[in-house]
């Protein structure tokens, strides 16, 4: 009779995420300031209110609150992946304990790669949670649009995974875990600056903006649910998620 | 650099693993040198040379975890390689049963709780089943690392220094253990104990600088650690004159 294996790799690498210290402090140090400035948009808000009322459309609660909040839980979350999954492979690398998993074949579906991304998305109920306890307290208050919070949550469950799995690319090519760190955040930095720039936009969309993630996440916490950019998100994912693999497998010329 | 020399321990039967010119360098320096091995379904293969001589690198190369810069490395499909490296490398938030778990599941064993406790058992790891891999001795960590190279029931076995660390009895259930096996497997050993491995090796191949210098085969009687000792010396001081000579 076959038995089924009481701890796979999928086990292994939660208990490597969970189990470290540090990932409890940053997590507990992030939550935090996204509070704090929650709090204090609300504080604004409040102030604000009276003006806002005059205005033939005042913005709602999602518009005014939970979007920005949005947008600080995915800058937030740049960090977190970075200090996680940034560093997942490259810690193997570090303490050769990436000899055991270069040993093993598996089928794409269980790769080494998407056991160490599944694991990794447990991540994602860190902004969950923020998003959607701020929600339901505002809904004392105001009128919450759910649908729009549903949005929110997939932009950040789809951001979230593209950004886990490009540091799991990132992190199989270095070998060392601060230099791994330091990598995910320059690059992901990267993305977000680049995003910031305003140049030439009084022309229309800027085409490098649909390159990068943020437009994307922008569109989806907006409620602009679109294929381009739901085939952006998975698309990426996978494709970051192979290339890992694929990187993992030439590794073994330089081991 | 070494003559390559040719070693063919099959005697006319199909070689269950064959190492064509092989040859591997890292970062500019040459770790093997034009290998040309062939290695039979069973019997002990022991590795002697001195630290730096490429032993590891050969096991390594083996084992599948690097790739060969020149050469090829055929094995026949039903080889399953087991493989003890040196120094064993741990995961340190894990105990000693996930290890052996986490093991089989990436050999994808289909049994995996009859194997890992049937192992654990035979090595007497149950005792220390709980424990971190950090908190181990070192005769532990060396026996959780064969525990793991066994699992999957490997035809071939590389084995990397096995018997450091190991007491006085766990030497002997290891010997006697290695001499029943290696009638159906074929196990690669390197180790520098040679009064401990004598008697078990069928064939000593002797490595040097990345290459192989010599070899004998011991199959119709065993050797005495001294004579291998002599052996090794002799094959080594008969390069050194070569060197000199050309």
């Amino acid at each position: 009779m076959k038995s089924t294996n009481p701890f796979k790799l999928y086990d292994k690498e939660r208990k490597a995420l969970w189990g470290r210290a540090g990932v409890w402090v940053i997590l507990a140090v992030l939550s935090f300031i996204v509070c704090w400035l929650f709090l204090h948009m609300l504080d604004r808000y409040m102030a604000l209110q009276p003006e806002l009322l005059k205005l033939s459309a005042p913005p709602t609660v999602s518009d005014a609150l939970l979007l920005p909040l949005s947008q600080n839980l995915i800058k937030v979350m740049l960090l977190v992946v970075a200090v996680t999954a940034g560093t997942s492979f490259s810690q193997e690398r570090q303490q050769h304990t990436i000899f055991y998993l270069l040993r093993t074949t598996r089928p794409w579906y269980r790769s080494l790669s998407m056991e160490k991304f599944k694991a990794h998305m447990w991540l994602l109920l860190f902004p969950w949670l923020i998003l959607v306890t701020s929600a339901v307290f505002l809904s004392m208050a105001g009128h919450v649009n759910w649908l729009q919070v549903l949005a929110m949550m997939l932009a950040l469950l789809l951001c979230t995974a593209w950004l886990v799995a490009m540091a799991l690319w990132l992190s199989v090519k270095v070998n060392q875990v601060g230099f791994a760190v330091l990598l995910c955040l320059v690059v992901f930095a990267g993305l977000w600056i680049l995003a910031g720039q305003e140049i030439m936009s009084e022309y229309g969309v800027n085409w490098i903006n649909l390159l990068l993630p943020v437009q994307h996440f922008n569109w989806l916490l907006e409620g602009q649910i679109n294929p381009a950019s739901l085939l952006y998100f998975i698309g990426g994912t996978l494709l970051w998620l192979s290339w890992a693999d694929y990187q993992l497998q030439h590794l073994r010329a330089q081991l | 650099m070494n003559k390559a020399m040719h070693i063919d321990l099959t005697e006319n039967t199909a070689p269950l693993v064959h190492l064509q010119n092989v040859s591997w360098q890292r970062n500019g320096r040459t770790l093997l040198h034009k290998v040309e091995l062939l290695l039979p379904e069973s019997g002990l293969v022991l590795f002697l040379g001195a630290n730096g001589a490429g032993k590891s690198s050969l096991l390594k190369l083996l084992a599948g975890v690097s790739q060969v810069s020149s050469g090829k490395i055929l094995s026949q499909a039903t080889a399953r390689i087991g493989w003890m490296p040196e120094p064993a490398r741990f995961y340190d938030y894990l105990t000693v049963r996930e290890h052996m778990f986490l093991q089989a599941d990436l050999l994808a064993l289909k049994n995996p709780l009859s194997a890992v406790n049937g192992l654990m058992e035979e090595w007497q790891l149950l005792e220390v089943d709980d424990y971190l891999a950090k908190h181990l001795s070192l005769g532990y960590r060396q026996r959780l690392s064969l525990a793991m190279a066994l699992l999957g029931q490997p035809n071939v076995l590389l084995l990397d220094e096995p018997m450091n660390g190991m007491d006085p009895s766990l030497l002997q259930q290891f010997k006697i253990f290695l001499s029943a096996t290696k009638n159906q497997t074929l196990v690669l050993m390197a180790t520098h104990l040679l009064a401990e491995a004598s008697d078990l090796a069928d064939h000593c191949i002797i490595m040097h600088q990345g290459a192989l210098l010599n070899y004998r085969s011991y199959q119709e009687s065993p050797v005495a650690g001294d004579a291998l000792f002599r052996f090794y010396r002799d094959s080594l001081a008969q390069w050194q004159q070569q060197e000199v000579y050309s």
